[in-house]
């Protein structure tokens, strides 16, 4: 998985590609974590994300809960059908911006 | 079309077996959604048998077969204590999204894509049967 973040007027913006899967979730997980610490409001494109499991979910919920805790919001764009199907069947969907 | 793999108990091999599996099922008639769906259900399924099956890190393997007609079926065996991953908890849906623990995501996603599903076991050997949901 690559992540390629900027920070522009306090908004981070990151471009994920590849899969948010038990393979790559904890290193995209240390990367929200990394750019928590920069910023207040996340802009996730996810033109280049191709499939999310449950442990893709959590580092999102970990970004959230960082986000959330400096009042912050999460936005999440260009999403494919797997994910949007995934973050709505578990309600996540509700935590983040979906463009 | 039978597809077969065999591996060790551990993620690693577990992510390789994927990528196999994966290659594999694009030689099917499956579309692409109902291909996610079944990677999905292994991912799953298989990361919660290698997490909570195998105490103290005791070797084993997994065996994953997936039959691709009449309907798409999956069987999951292995040597993990007896142990069947759909009777974990489901999560609690009342919480609000952010307060929610992730635990137990994995298998209500699982079911979700599930007609039906069984678990058997016999002789140290655990066995899980799925019927997958056709998306397509």
């Amino acid at each position: 998985m690559e992540i390629k973040g900027t920070l522009e007027n306090n908004i981070v913006k990151l471009v994920l590609n590849g899969r948010l899967d038990i393979e790559n979730a904890m290193k995209a997980e240390q990367y929200f974590l990394k750019y928590a610490e920069s910023g207040k409001d996340f802009e996730l494109d996810f033109a280049g994300v191709e499939y999310i499991a449950s442990a893709g979910i959590r580092a999102l919920l970990t970004l959230y809960r960082a986000v959330e805790s400096n009042e912050g919001s999460v936005s999440i764009k260009n999403a494919n059908e797997q994910v949007k199907k995934v973050l709505e069947e578990t309600n996540f969907a509700e935590l983040f911006v979906i463009k | 079309m039978k597809i077969t793999n065999t591996f060790s108990n551990s993620i690693p091999a577990f992510v390789d077996a994927a990528k196999a599996i994966r290659q594999e099922l694009t030689e099917s008639d499956f579309s692409q959604a109902l291909c996610d769906d079944i990677d999905l259900i292994l991912e799953e399924v298989v990361c919660n048998i290698i997490q909570h099956g195998y105490p103290n890190q005791r070797a084993g393997e997994i065996s994953i077969t997936i039959e691709t007609s009449p309907e798409p079926i999956i069987i999951i065996e292995d040597d993990s204590d007896s142990f069947d991953p759909f009777i974990a908890e489901t999560p609690n849906a009342m919480l609000p999204p952010g307060q929610r623990e992730i635990g137990g995501l994995g298998i209500f996603l699982t079911k979700n894509r599930c007609l039906s599903h069984s678990y058997e076991t016999e002789s140290s050997r655990n066995k899980l049967t799925m019927h997958v949901k056709r998306c397509d």
